[in-house]
């Protein structure tokens, strides 16, 4: 009889060393930290050609009188901005975004002032932007139950582009990565 | 399921053939969960019914689980729900063979499967950004008749009670968690494993078990000892 309590005994200590071991392995936190977010990143890039004949792409400043999302009534970039690189924002309830580059067609300067601060620019828009259709796979996850979900965008494609050249570079947004898409002038 | 039941046939009728040897099974025990009951009551997020069976050849048991379960979160911003069943096999060696009220201690390894549907709906505006401009809208993503599979190592206790009914627990190291069939959404609850937020996790049941004997068991002593 005492030999069998004591093989209960030793059952239940060898089930207790099990469950605090793998209990601490096995118990992960959920954490509410997402790296992803919706921002496309669009690098625009120029090819400029060496003394010695090679080309090289430079990142190139370019002012847009607007760019914006065709079903989108909000201007991401206007032309009080000179960037090298854009965040598009996607549209997160459809698998595929339309962008449209407007560039500047003409700008007028105000002459008439002296002062240099105060001469007046006015940028004139090319009605015909450029068009860059992207689609990509939407991945949904519950991260926890109090942190909520998040939306993860992947297989990142061109469609259609009117620019000259684009290169899809990385085919996952993540806030971790330099540029999504390569434009080039 | 239908190569564990042949299994337990093939070793019930060669038991037979082989009269009072030690490999012949003594009984069948079909036992089911009580945890059930609890989350009934008690929780709005999930419920499940879990059975099991389990046959002694000599110091080892085949075991089986066939358990169903539902899982269901509702916040104000998104509700996913899942709906599947699961499917668990395995040998366990019995540290209490020659107790004479079949008592048993023992520690086992387990194949697991599941199958299930997941679903979720969420509101788009907790991820538009205000300046974004992009219109509000409720999406629904969803993954039908998903897969996934995964190994146990267990341990546990069934102890009787009163004549032939027993009460016992299994505790389990579920590990490598692998999941096919998915694509726009990842599920966050796997049938029979929990959560999927890694590939490995930790479980416990209850069992409350009928033993169903076939005949008398002998147990063989090594008198040596």
């Amino acid at each position: 009889m005492l030999q069998k309590a004591r093989k209960y005994i030793r059952f239940f200590l060898w089930i207790a060393a099990i469950f605090t071991c793998n209990f601490f392995s096995s118990c992960k936190d959920e954490d509410c930290v997402s790296i992803l977010n919706n921002d496309l990143l669009v690098g625009l890039l120029q090819a400029d050609t060496l003394e010695n004949g090679n080309i090289i792409f430079e990142k190139l400043d370019t002012m847009f009188f607007e760019v914006k999302a065709a079903e989108s009534d909000s201007i991401f970039y206007s032309v009080d901005q000179t960037v090298s690189k854009l965040a598009l924002p996607v549209n997160p309830a459809k698998d595929m975004t339309i962008f449209e580059f407007y560039m500047i067609d003409s700008v007028s300067t105000d002459t008439i002032s002296t002062n240099p601060i105060n001469i007046q620019k006015t940028y004139y828009k090319n009605p015909v932007p450029h068009i860059l259709s992207v689609s990509y796979l939407r991945i949904t996850r519950v991260i926890s139950e109090d942190c909520g979900i998040e939306i993860g965008y992947a297989r990142i494609k061109v469609d259609e582009t009117t620019f000259d050249s684009v290169n899809v570079v990385n085919n996952r947004i993540s806030r971790l990565n330099d540029v999504n898409i390569e434009v080039f002038f | 399921m239908r190569y564990f039941f042949s299994t337990v046939i093939f070793f019930c009728i060669s038991g037979h053939s082989m009269g009072q040897s030690m490999y012949a099974p003594s009984a069948l025990r079909l036992g089911a969960d009580p945890g059930t009951l609890l989350y009934m009551v008690f929780s709005e997020k999930r419920g499940f019914f879990e059975t099991e069976a389990d046959i002694d050849i000599h110091r080892f048991f085949l075991v089986a689980n066939y358990g169903v379960s539902n899982y269901r979160l509702d916040q104000p911003t998104y509700q996913y729900e899942n709906n599947g069943s699961y499917f668990r096999f395995g040998v366990d060696f019995n540290f209490m063979y020659d107790d004479p009220n079949n008592n048993i201690a023992f520690m086992g390894l387990r194949y697991a499967t599941s199958t299930f549907n997941d679903q979720l709906d969420y509101d788009t505006e907790a991820f538009i950004e205000a300046d974004t401009g992009w219109p509000n809208t409720v999406e629904t993503m969803s993954n039908d008749r998903l897969h996934a599979r995964w190994f146990e190592m267990v341990a546990g206790l069934k102890i009787r009670v009163v004549k032939q009914l027993y009460f016992g627990f299994t505790v389990r190291y579920k590990l490598y968690l692998n999941v096919t069939g998915q694509e726009t959404l990842r599920p966050y609850y796997v049938p029979g494993f929990g959560k999927n937020i890694g590939s490995s996790a930790f479980g416990f049941n209850y069992y409350v078990s009928y033993r169903l004997p076939f005949r008398n068991k002998t147990i063989y002593i090594d008198e040596n000892k």
